[in-house]
């Protein structure tokens, strides 16, 4: 069951080295239907990226100029990473530029506040005194057959912290590893753990106090 | 022996398999002895499959492909 997760990650990983192996001789040769392709491809992700480090506001604008950054910088690429993370890393370091001009920081204020959700779930000796609920026997797909779940679920999600959701986003959804999520975002490990876990317990506390209540 | 909070804490870190031998073997011996720990592992892990088959990263809108394609044809011009 464990494993389940990881499996998926691990063929989203695969099917972009793929994707990026076909890809690189049109755009080292400069064909603008490959640069379509990728833009296509990672632009979504790239949003995501901005988004995490300076908000919904001026993602986008960001993300127009990581892609200038990038066409530059594309006949110097060398696969001292997948062309992905080094796209994603361009992008974070356009957001701090912006965030620098803007007289911002990217603050980690996105760590607090969520770790509470389970605290009050555990007696003085640490053992469960709220144990979890038993879920559906037929796994996650049976409890998402209910679509009410399925939007419940999506709605926490987009009310995590923004970077907690980018760092779900870069490791569950997109199969990155830690190291380039690191790489990417700039944060350190335990630091990109203790997001991901706070954006995974908060989906787990949703989930099982939608399927006890019926109510999001 | 850890507690059950202390592998609530450590729960993902073990699913991401990033626990060395020395960690995962205490951790694994509390699941076998704690059912509600093993619930909450077997849950979280089906909280993670349940947004992956709800999200997928959209593709870029046309209106964003295209704005990229006007700043890389005017960066071509100059």
């Amino acid at each position: 069951m464990v494993s389940s997760a990881i499996a998926l990650r691990e063929q989203k990983a695969k099917a972009r080295a793929q994707f990026e192996a076909a890809l690189m001789p049109g755009l080292m040769a400069g064909d603008e239907a490959c640069f379509t392709q990728l833009v296509n491809a990672y632009y979504g992700i790239m949003l995501h990226v901005a988004r995490g480090l300076v908000g919904e506001a001026i993602a986008d604008e960001v993300v127009q100029e990581a892609w200038v950054s990038v066409y530059r910088a594309l006949p110097g690429f060398e696969w001292r990473s997948s062309l992905k993370t080094w796209i994603l890393r361009i992008t974070a370091n356009e957001a701090k530029t912006r965030l620098r001009k803007e007289s911002r920081t990217c603050s980690l204020d996105a760590m607090g506040g969520v770790e509470m959700t389970l605290a009050d779930r555990f007696d003085e000796g640490g053992r469960w005194s709220k144990p979890p609920l038993a879920w559906h026997d037929e796994g996650p797909d049976a409890l998402l057959i209910n679509h009410e779940m399925g939007d419940c679920i999506s709605l926490t999600f987009d009310h995590l912290p923004e970077l907690q959701q980018t760092v779900f986003t870069l490791k569950d959804i997109e199969g990155s590893s830690f190291d380039e999520i690191c790489n990417i975002l700039d944060l350190t490990a335990s630091n990109a753990r203790v997001l991901l876990h706070r954006a995974r317990t908060k989906l787990f506390v949703k989930i099982e106090s939608f399927q006890e209540t019926g109510e999001c | 022996m850890l507690t059950c909070q202390q592998i609530s804490e450590r729960a993902s870190e073990y699913i991401d398999g990033g626990m060395s031998l020395g960690q995962r073997i205490p951790f694994r011996f509390h699941l076998m002895m704690c059912q509600h720990c093993q619930r909450f592992v077997k849950n979280v892990n089906s909280s993670i499959v349940m947004m992956q088959r709800l999200r997928r990263v959209p593709e870029g809108r046309p209106e964003q492909l295209e704005a990229v394609k006007k700043r890389i044809r005017d960066l071509d011009k100059h």
